[in-house]
């Protein structure tokens, strides 16, 4: 798991927990997808993994559960 | 050079080991962590051999409560038999001396018959004419030694066992660095893990991080599984094919 250069933040693991449950994506494929979005966006890997993060819950609505 | 000269010998002994600690020491560094403990093990049995003097065989012993002696890094199929034996056997130098002797020091294998004849025998038998042992570590049930035998017999004297020491001093140390190592790079891999699950956990069930990680808590205590083997299989889990796509795009 931590086989990379992944930068340690609970954050970034989380999105890639949270990519994976809702994309059906391995992990590495969820970390892959956020260092990609993060060198498009001139973010770091961590503050990409929040806005996923963010942006997840605001999908779900809330925070109220999804299923 | 034929002569006897304590002195030069203990200085060109003192800087072979130097060099063998200073290798090990580096090897530690350059390796991954995965690999590192065994890999450490591998060097001070190597070192152990090039520098203690008269020492043709060693090996790492560790011990667990029970009596159970495995061989860690042997330099051959003998060392690793005298472990396994020990075990069978219920007698021998670790299971004695480990847990209460900082060295134990056998001059002669064949006066020993009375402390472990049949352990004694045995390594009679493979040729083993002398052998020392140094505590490299206790710890939580468990304990390391290393043991260095030789052919002959009457060839570990006072200097040599200083020697055997000093280097088992060393390697103890260097060990550590090792074991500490290995399992900082566990717990970095478990924060990592845990993460990962908390985040499913607030993807499928629309919870906060908080509440994430107590439902991985209470799964833990109720299942009487360690907390970062939950978190694992739950990984896992979301990971297979049949799971894969619960929300799609």
């Amino acid at each position: 798991m931590n086989d990379d250069v992944r930068p340690f933040d609970p954050r970034v693991h989380q999105a890639e927990g949270m990519l994976t449950a809702r994309y059906g994506v391995p992990i590495s494929e969820a970390a892959g997808m956020l260092r990609a979005w993060a060198a498009r966006g001139d973010l770091t890997v961590p503050e990409m993994a929040a806005q996923v993060v963010g942006t997840l819950v605001a999908r779900r609505g809330n925070g109220h559960p999804s299923r | 050079m034929g002569d006897q000269q304590p002195v030069s010998t203990g200085e060109r002994a003192g800087v072979e080991l130097a060099r063998a600690l200073e290798e090990a020491a580096r090897g530690l560094v350059e390796r991954g962590a995965d690999e590192d403990v065994e890999h450490t093990l591998q060097l001070i049995v190597r070192g152990a051999i090039h520098t203690i003097p008269h020492v043709e065989q060693a090996g790492v012993s560790l011990v667990e409560r029970g009596g159970i002696v495995t061989a860690r890094a042997p330099s051959n199929d003998v060392v690793r038999e005298l472990d396994e034996l020990q075990t069978q056997l219920g007698e021998g130098p670790c299971l004695d001396s480990i847990w209460y002797e900082q060295r134990t020091v056998i001059e002669d294998i064949t006066q020993v018959r009375a402390r472990w004849p049949r352990w004694a025998v045995e390594a009679e038998r493979r040729g083993i004419g002398s052998l020392m042992a140094f505590q490299l570590f206790t710890d939580k049930g468990s304990a390391g030694a290393l043991n260095l035998y030789a052919s002959e017999t009457g060839v570990f004297d006072e200097a040599t066992t200083d020697t055997g020491s000093l280097f088992a001093t060393q390697a103890a140390l260097v060990l550590h660095g090792a074991r500490r190592v290995h399992g900082m790079a566990g717990a970095l891999a478990s924060r990592d893990v845990i993460g990962q699950a908390k985040g499913i956990l607030i993807e499928r069930m629309g919870v906060g991080p908080e509440r994430a990680f107590a439902i991985l808590v209470e799964s833990s205590q109720q299942t009487n599984i360690k907390l970062v083997d939950v978190a694992t299989w739950l990984v896992g889990e979301a990971q297979k094919p049949g799971r894969r796509g619960g929300h799609g795009r």
